[in-house]
């Protein structure tokens, strides 16, 4: 029977065409719109490392101003002092933890023929790949003992090791940056995580990744100033580097791995005493206020979905709604017009139930039918917004699974749409509306 | 007139009221809100950043290493920019307005016991600073060359005199009636244990900060020191090339500067124009999308208009035969159709005016939106009323040529 009611379904939407045409149409606008901005929304709000993300915490201890809070509503700042995070990450409290920031440096290739060139990388931990996972083209990262060597050791990324060692097996040579030579240990395969949430702070979520990565410790010698976020609510005590590492300015990152509950309530307690033992010293004048979060929690916190993305994700299923509204009045214009038809298959036998089943077979189908052509908008609207920000370009794209959700939607949204419709079809009084005719 | 039959009419079959009504009250509550969106962008998208907008780059230079003395590169290339064909002038800077990233701190009036700190963006410049951005100076002097002393970034900002941007000076000192009077005033600068006052030398219009600040007000807040920065062992430089000759300028610029000094890297110049565009980027794709799903629903909506009244018409085929019978003309006709949907609109406006106020507090409390003016409620209910007398025209003229002869017959 439901064979016979799509044939019907389908033999009725060609007999109106123009009807037709106008309730898909709406289906398809709304579903268009919806998808365009929900799919964006969808692949930026997306987990970008589903098997771990709740065990991989951004720490933050509050050193700000007693006077005011880094950011409202009493936030911490994004990032730590250098000697806070350097000794919250050799302390080894967590099972991996890593300090970090962003530098630049002159790459200065061996081979004449290749220009020097500017890079911006990462001093880190080796525990940044064991927490992260970046997978690695050739060798291997670093080791906790070469942490603690300050050895001259490099990961590069695999744009990196195309530009300067040809996207040849790297490992083993020198690579010329700033004032030392470093010998590469291992080149990354593709690294990108959508969003990049081990640091929103210094990249575009959606951007490109480091080029390279160095051991944090190495920073002794180096006396790197970060290429990223800094932020002081007070001036160093002195002009000088060390100045700079022993002040109260941000700019560094933490992030630790914690397996389970207890170790992540164990490590709250760490860092909650050691902030109580600092402020013994006269530092941290702010009431206690250190925060773990979690990868999704910190993406949250640091609105990586922006707001455009939301109020026009907002906006469009409001849109989607006065679409359905809509097609509600159009479905109600048809199925009456279809009166006498009712009356007669009432008549010959049919039941309102069958009747009923009828005519959601035909909102259905006008949903599907919305659903696809919406689909057509939304890669329309997408390859729009691609023009337009590039850098969304890269997250989005409508794959089966969003396919599917907007074909649920449609579906759903039609047969909705066609409720109150398909009662009122049915509740059309044969005899009374044949005697008329 | 006849607006009560009309009424009594839509109240016995309220659905066409729920439904058209329901969709003129959420067009309404949408358009408005997405038009307001639409208008703050535009504006965002005018605003001017105060400088030579098309006739400016910026390119960075990165040295090797300390040992290369960064701040005698930048003194040496700077000699050379200036020298160049089709360059105004040069100067070290930290960063331009609209880049996105820069440098910021607070600043209050030195001499006011209740004066108020202000955030403001701070650029580095020399005695060039006029000619090399194409600033406006509204009042003072450029800084003398005796002024600008280089900056690392061991140092703390402590410079005797700045300019400023005539926004800052109002904000910082509420007693002025014109920012030029400003000259001469000193702030403060650093935090509370270690303050220096700086005098302000100048005053600059129309000058904008780096990035728009939402709650912390900022955008037209603008601090100039007199300092040549050299960040570890980098430095950047804007040059103001003559006009029309920026493209060619950023063709040739990063070749000629490389081959002054081979143990450093050159970075890619970045025009101001397309500074602008990458920091505009965002408004403008948030305006497009608006655009369209402003001009979408209201197309849906006089669709949805015209297919609901057309049915009606079918559905009233033989009253209005009976009607034109009984003496009504087509005027007649018309203009209970036309009636009808005025009130029905109205309805739909109303609840249209509460939802869109509901949305736009909604908007306001959770995104950097501000409240909406009432006159987009004015012009958005005008709008749609005019929109659904014209939907309503269409399928209200067939009607109207409905002959009274139907009225006789069976269907």
């Amino acid at each position: 029977m439901t064979r016979y009611y799509f044939w019907l379904a389908a033999r009725n939407l060609k007999n109106s065409p123009w009807l037709s045409g106008l309730m898909v149409l709406a289906i398809a606008l709304g579903i268009g719109a919806f998808m365009t901005s929900y799919a964006i929304f969808h692949a930026m709000s997306g987990d970008p490392i589903p098997h771990k993300s709740h065990q991989l915490f951004s720490v933050r201890l509050d050193n700000w101003d007693p006077e005011d809070a880094y950011s409202e509503p009493n936030e911490p700042p994004t990032q730590m002092t250098y000697r806070d995070a350097r000794y919250l990450a050799e302390a080894g409290k967590a099972r991996y933890q890593t300090a970090m920031f962003r530098v630049g440096m002159a790459v200065q290739p061996g081979n004449p023929d290749i220009k020097p060139l500017l890079s911006h990388g990462r001093m880190t931990y080796s525990d940044f790949f064991a927490m992260f996972e970046p997978p690695f083209l050739y060798g291997m990262p670093w080791t906790r003992a070469e942490d603690g060597a300050r050895s001259t050791v490099v990961v590069l990324s695999r744009a990196m090791n195309e530009r300067v060692f040809g996207g040849e097996n790297s490992v083993g040579r020198q690579l010329r940056m700033d004032d030392g030579e470093y010998t590469v240990v291992g080149v990354l395969d593709t690294f990108d995580p959508l969003p990049r949430y081990y640091d929103l702070i210094n990249t575009d979520p959606f951007g490109d990744g480091d080029d390279f990565y160095l051991p944090f410790t190495l920073n002794d010698t180096l006396k790197k100033r970060p290429n990223g976020n800094n932020s002081c609510y007070i001036d160093p005590p002195e002009d000088s580097y060390q100045g700079y590492l022993d002040s109260e300015c941000v700019w560094v990152a933490l992030w630790v791995q914690l397996d389970s509950e207890a170790e992540r309530r164990d490590y709250q307690t760490f860092i909650d005493n050691y902030v109580m033992e600092q402020k013994r010293h006269g530092r941290f004048p702010r009431p206690l206020n250190n925060r773990l979060d979690d990868v999704m929690d910190w993406l949250d916190n640091q609105g990586v979905v922006d707001e455009d993305t939301r109020i026009q994700v907002g906006l469009s299923f409001a849109f989607l709604l006065v679409c359905l509204l809509n097609t509600v009045g159009l479905m109600l214009a048809r199925f009456l017009r279809r009166a006498g038809e009712v009356s007669v298959r009432r008549a010959l036998g049919a039941s309102r139930r069958q009747i009923f089943q009828q005519y959601l077979t035909e909102s259905a189908v006008l949903g599907i039918a919305g659903a696809l052509v919406g689909l057509v908008f939304a890669a329309l609207g997408l390859a729009v917004v691609r023009g337009l920000a590039p850098h969304i370009a890269a997250v989005t794209h409508l794959d089966p699974s969003l396919g599917l959700f907007a074909l649920t939607v449609s579906v759903c949204a039609a047969l909705l749409a066609g409720i109150y419709p398909t009662w009122r079809a049915c509740r059309i009084a044969p005899a009374a509306q044949l005697k008329t005719q | 007139m006849e607006i009560r039959p009309i009424f009594s009419t839509i109240l016995r079959n309220p659905v066409g009221l729920v439904l058209i009504g329901l969709q003129v009250a959420l067009t309404l509550a949408i358009v408005v809100n997405a038009l307001h969106i639409i208008g703050t962008r535009l504006d965002n998208m005018r605003a001017s950043a105060g400088i030579d907008e098309n006739n400016v780059l910026m390119i960075s230079s990165t040295a090797f290493s300390v040992d290369d003395k960064p701040l005698d590169i930048a003194r040496t290339d700077l000699d050379y920019l200036r020298s160049l064909p089709g360059v105004v002038n040069a100067m070290a800077v930290n960063t331009l307005p609209m880049t996105g990233s820069g440098w910021s701190t607070q600043v209050e009036a030195a001499e006011d016991p209740d004066s108020h700190d202000i955030a403001t963006a701070i650029y580095f410049a020399d005695e060039t600073l006029v000619e090399t951005l194409g600033l406006d100076l509204i009042a003072g002097r450029p800084f003398r060359a005796g002024e600008v002393t280089p900056f690392s970034m061991d140092d703390n900002l402590r410079p005797p005199v700045v300019i400023a941007s005539a926004a800052a000076v109002l904000d910082l000192f509420p007693d002025l009636e014109r920012p030029e009077d400003a000259l001469g005033r000193l702030i403060w600068n650093g935090d509370e244990n270690d303050r220096a006052a700086s005098e302000i030398i100048g005053i600059v219009d129309g000058i904008k900060a780096p990035w728009r600040g939402f709650s912390v007000k900022i955008f037209d807040h603008v601090t100039f020191v007199p300092h040549i920065p050299t960040f570890d062992k980098s430095a950047r430089y804007a040059i103001r090339s003559e006009a029309g000759q920026l493209d060619k300028l950023a063709g040739n610029v990063r070749e000629q500067l490389a081959a002054q000094n081979l143990r450093r890297v050159v970075g890619e110049p970045r025009t101001f124009p397309e500074v602008r565009e990458r920091f505009l980027r965002g408004d403008k794709s948030m305006a497009v999308m608006l655009i369209a799903v402003v001009v979408l629903l209201l197309l849906v909506n006089v669709l949805g208009i015209v297919g609901l009244v057309s049915f009606w018409v079918t559905q009233r085929t033989k009253q209005i035969g009976t009607r034109r019978a009984l003496g009504a003309t087509r005027g007649n006709i018309l203009r209970y159709f036309l009636i009808e949907n005025a009130l029905i609109t109205s309805v739909g406006v109303l609840l249209g005016a509460v939802l869109a106020m509901a949305l736009s507090n909604w908007l306001a409390s959770e995104f950097s939106v501000h409240r909406l003016p009432w006159y987009y409620l004015a012009y958005g209910a005008a709008l749609l009323n005019a929109l659904g007398l014209f939907a309503t025209c269409l399928p209200a003229l067939r009607a109207a040529g409905i002959a009274p002869a139907i009225a006789t017959r069976s269907v």
